[in-house]
């Protein structure tokens, strides 16, 4: 039980393992990393230590409680994960109605709330609220990608941990080691923070068709055709769920940071290798500013799908604002100034 | 695990258990019913967290052929056994996984849940508890726990409080809006202690509840509190924190007293609040003791129309006109628990609340504070 957070954090465990010992634990912790390095193990591995039942320096994994925990059963662990990317207030209020109850079993009640970054201001100013009381054995835990997302307020009320990222060389290393072709272990690895992450990605049947949806587009580009059309022409193979468009839109964050690379000559950073001929001559079609912006298009949209927007929409959006740029640009190329 | 026992009298228990099982827990243990066969007697067990149920289940038709125990999904199982056919079914418990169930021509295979992942709920009876009369209990519940709070800004309003001091057990429930408070005598002499039970707790007690002069055995604990009914557990948890002083909310000068026939002021009030420009629940109607002594209560809601009812107060009046408005749910919820025929309405003033009381209904006191209008 937990050997691979261990593994994973060392830093983080050891650092839990003492607070606990010297019984200086904080009341609210915020565990700050990317998906996929251990936030929520680790959450797991704090409830489990404050509820063990066997007098050890670990969590023994076979008492109930331990299994419970590591079920998520246990019913002094309150799991709170957005159910519809947003965490609201109604989630919050339950959790308080839970915690003004004495607990239905004795020990240390923990709660954790997966991706806090998602709270909106009502939920995050609820939580707040319920910070500020003193409710004494009672344990929070926030994951978040960034601890910044989160109210100042919220942080300085809560000891932040950060968890580190796996080097992506070592991700990439495994994936080829595993037998994936190295163009795709180099764009699963950048993609990613965990080997076990960039599988996945890489076994996601979809993939291929997103990709070559991109090219498509890519080629599309050269041509001067228009993006929309060329998109709502053979969309249909490859999008398949909400999740998709998240995805595509990650795929060309990815890309567009490669023409910048192209445009700096920082051909090595490069991921989508074997594609350097089409990336040569969009890089050649725009600007360092254009690319830059672009850049800033797709992540501010990026930012955006984690709201309840029409992603059908938003994509259109985005390609038509990448279409008419290219337009702006072939006239100020024809007309120099 | 083995054995057999006739169908109603297991389906009678299962719904008895069913009203704290679960339904949309994110803890799918919850769903679960628990189902403990021991050498000569069945205990079932359901939880949704706040209130918990444990039923032991004798009986002459129960055949144990072996022992066990096992986490059933429970809605399933319910409703598998309502449908049954026939007088008696056999429970097996195939391997770790598997429940079967058969009656009749009915040969159903149910798949197990995981029972480690069940509660660890402790039932214990205390040495010493508090008796109640069934009725009694009922009784007081009912005229107390409406009155709690059912917003959470403040969670400690959302229950009663409990007080007992020797042979005295005093209830108290408040949404800060309007108070009801009700003291019953104990039969002997207890400890005195304190708890503060969740409102809907005490709602779904009062449910499994039958109406009779048998007793209730109240085990209070740091922590939870049990009622024991019969053969059934009931366990609840409680709130944290220190219920807010309400004796100080009570005025105790009251100018002006009325005294009403309770179903004609009822009514009256209900008809009043029909016209509402807010939802009915919420109409706020108006009380004015004329000059000659009679009572008018008004509504107005200009797009709709106006109420106007005369009511006759049954003695003679105390004190001099006053003209006061609230909230007729508040009114009305109040009114419903009195058992008394007459109710005596005691006003401090116009801005000050007002209470409520009954000859026939001894230590009780139902409190309103009046709406603010121009």
């Amino acid at each position: 039980m937990f050997e691979t957070l261990v593994m994973m954090q060392p830093a983080v465990v050891k650092m839990l393992k003492n607070s606990h010992l010297k019984d200086r634990l904080s009341h609210a912790y915020i565990f700050e990393g990317d998906s996929g390095t251990g936030t929520f193990e680790a959450a797991l591995y704090l409830a489990a230590r404050l509820l063990c039942e066997a007098d050890e320096d670990r969590p023994c994994g076979v008492c109930s409680n331990c299994r419970r925990v590591m079920n998520t059963t246990h019913p002094n662990v309150h799991i709170i994960r957005p159910a519809r990317r947003q965490i609201v207030k109604e989630d919050i209020r339950l959790l308080q109605e839970d915690f003004n109850k004495t607990a239905l079993e004795n020990g240390a009640k923990i709660y954790i709330i997966e991706d806090a970054h998602t709270m909106n201001a009502h939920a995050s100013n609820a939580l707040l609220k319920f910070l500020e009381e003193p409710h004494p054995n009672l344990y929070g835990v926030l994951l978040a990608r960034d601890a910044g997302a989160l109210l100042e307020t919220l942080r300085s009320r809560s000891q932040t941990l950060h968890f580190t990222s796996m080097p992506r060389q070592l991700i990439e290393k495994g994936l080829v080691d595993g037998g994936y072709p190295a163009e795709q272990a180099r764009l699963a690895a950048s993609m990613t923070h965990t080997l076990a992450h960039a599988e996945a990605l890489l076994n996601e049947p979809n993939l291929t068709g997103l990709l070559d949806l991109l090219n498509h587009l890519h080629e599309a580009m050269i041509k001067g055709k228009s993006l929309v059309t060329t998109f709502h022409r053979i969309h249909n193979t490859a999008i398949e769920g909400t999740d998709d468009y998240e995805r595509l839109l990650d795929l060309m964050i990815r890309y567009q940071k490669d023409l910048i690379y192209g445009k700096m000559d920082h051909y090595g950073q490069c991921v989508f290798v074997e594609d350097g001929e089409t990336q040569a001559r969009i890089v050649a079609m725009k600007s360092e500013r254009m690319l830059l912006e672009e850049l800033d298009m797709m992540l501010e949209l990026k930012a955006k799908l984690k709201h309840y927007i029409n992603e059908r929409l938003a994509f259109d959006n985005l390609l038509l604002a990448l279409e008419r740029r290219m337009d702006l640009e072939e006239t100020s190329g024809r007309h120099p100034l | 695990m083995r054995f057999e026992i006739n169908k109603d009298k297991l389906l009678y228990h299962l719904i008895v258990a069913q009203k704290a099982m679960s339904t949309k827990t994110p803890n799918p243990a919850l769903q679960g019913m628990r189902l403990d066969v021991l050498e000569d007697h069945l205990v079932i067990t359901t939880s949704n967290a706040d209130i918990s149920i444990q039923i032991k289940l004798e009986d002459q038709s129960l055949a144990i052929e072996s022992t066990g125990s096992m986490l059933i999904p429970g809605k399933y199982f319910i409703d598998i056994i309502r449908k049954l056919d026939g007088q008696t079914v056999t429970l097996t418990q195939g391997d770790d996984t598997l429940l079967r169930i058969e009656a009749d021509h009915s040969d159903i295979t149910l798949n197990l849940l995981e029972i480690e992942d069940y509660p660890n709920l402790v039932f214990t009876e205390k040495e010493h508890f508090v008796k109640i009369n069934v009725r009694t209990l009922k009784t007081l519940i009912r005229q107390t726990a409406f009155a709690t709070s059912s917003i959470e800004n403040r969670p400690i309003l959302t229950g009663v409080h409990v007080k007992i001091d020797g042979n005295r057990l005093a209830a108290v429930a408040t949404d800060s809006y309007r108070l009801s408070q009700k003291a019953i005598e104990l039969e002997s002499d207890y400890e005195p202690m304190q708890a503060i039970i969740p409102g809907k707790s005490l709602e779904e007690l009062i449910k499994i509840l039958e109406h009779n002069q048998d007793h209730v055995e109240v085990h209070f604990d740091q922590s939870r509190v049990l009622f024991k009914y019969r053969n059934i557990l009931f366990l609840s948890r409680l709130l944290e924190g220190n219920y807010p002083e309400t004796s100080k909310l009570i005025p105790s000068d009251f100018p002006v007293r009325i005294k009403f026939n309770k179903e004609s002021l009822l009514t009256a009030i209900e008809r009043a609040s029909l016209l509402s420009n807010r939802d009915s629940s919420n109409a706020v109607v108006k009380l004015a003791l004329r000059s000659d002594d009679t009572v008018e209560i008004t509504s107005n809601a200009p797009e709709i129309g106006r109420v106007l009812e005369e009511v006759y107060p049954v003695d003679e009046v105390e004190g001099s006109p006053i003209k006061i408005a609230f909230s007729s749910r508040y009114f009305l919820e109040a009114l419903k628990v009195f058992a008394s025929s007459e109710v005596t309405i005691s006003f401090t003033g116009e801005v000050r609340p007002f209470i409520m009381t009954g000859e026939y209904d001894e230590d009780m006191l139902q409190l309103i504070l009046p709406v603010k209008t121009d």
